[in-house]
């Protein structure tokens, strides 16, 4: 699991780099963007 | 000095060569899943086909703010949409099921070529088509709305979540972008 920083340009919240294409799941928590990969344990959404 | 060159030379869109003579064809290794044909009108290289320019693998969740918040970004090369070029997007979303308000919106160079809400909704699909009227700079989607984006410039299509309420969540799980 690794996280991505993100910032706020024109209202929007962005990632201060590219999203990987190849994790299995990203989530954006309300600060930052973290990345699930192989072996990481997925949280679970309604 | 005959232009023309006999077989297919593979080239990358951005080092494609900025003269394309009449019925030349060439391979541009980076578009699509293993590169697309184009051919020289003589002045500009037309793509020849459809190309699928992005498929979803991975699904991206938004939690935790009622902020506007980037969920997946596509770069768009340069003069790929030629003149008639439609950019077809089909996506589906899982939603918190409950009365907040989910908003989904496309961006393209700054223009919301789509906007959707959604509230007591399980899951929803998100699409819209944009195409190209004759013109690199003139556009029309599937609301009949007028755009004017300059696409012989490299652009990104942004699709961004935003919630009503923060303890909710979207999970953009499925995208596929088409350009036909």
């Amino acid at each position: 699991m690794k996280t991505i920083a993100a910032t706020v340009i024109n209202e929007v919240i962005t990632p201060v780099e590219p999203l990987p294409t190849t994790a299995k799941m990203i989530l954006f928590n309300g600060t930052e963007y973290v990345i699930y990969e192989d072996g990481d344990e997925l949280p679970s959404f309604e | 000095m005959p232009m023309f060159k006999a077989g297919i030379i593979d080239y990358t869109w951005a080092n494609k060569p900025s003269v394309a003579p009449l019925g030349q064809i060439i391979c541009v290794t980076d578009v699509g899943e293993n590169g697309i044909l184009c051919r020289g009108d003589g002045a500009k290289w037309i793509r020849m086909h459809q190309v699928n320019l992005y498929n979803l693998a991975t699904p991206v969740v938004l939690t935790g703010t009622t902020l506007q918040t980037t969920l997946l970004t596509i770069p768009i090369p340069a003069a790929l949409m030629g003149l008639i070029g439609r950019l077809n997007m089909l996506s589906f979303f899982a939603l918190t099921n409950n009365a907040n308000n989910k908003t989904l919106r496309a961006v393209i160079g700054g223009n919301s070529v789509a906007v959707a809400g959604a509230a007591s909704l399980a899951a929803t699909g998100f699409n819209f088509w944009l195409l190209n009227l004759n013109s690199a700079t003139a556009q029309r989607n599937n609301s009949s709305t007028l755009f004017a984006i300059d696409t012989t410039v490299s652009m990104d299509l942004i699709i961004t979540g935003q919630l009503a309420n923060a303890e909710d969540s979207i999970t953009l799980n499925t995208l596929t972008l088409e350009l036909i």
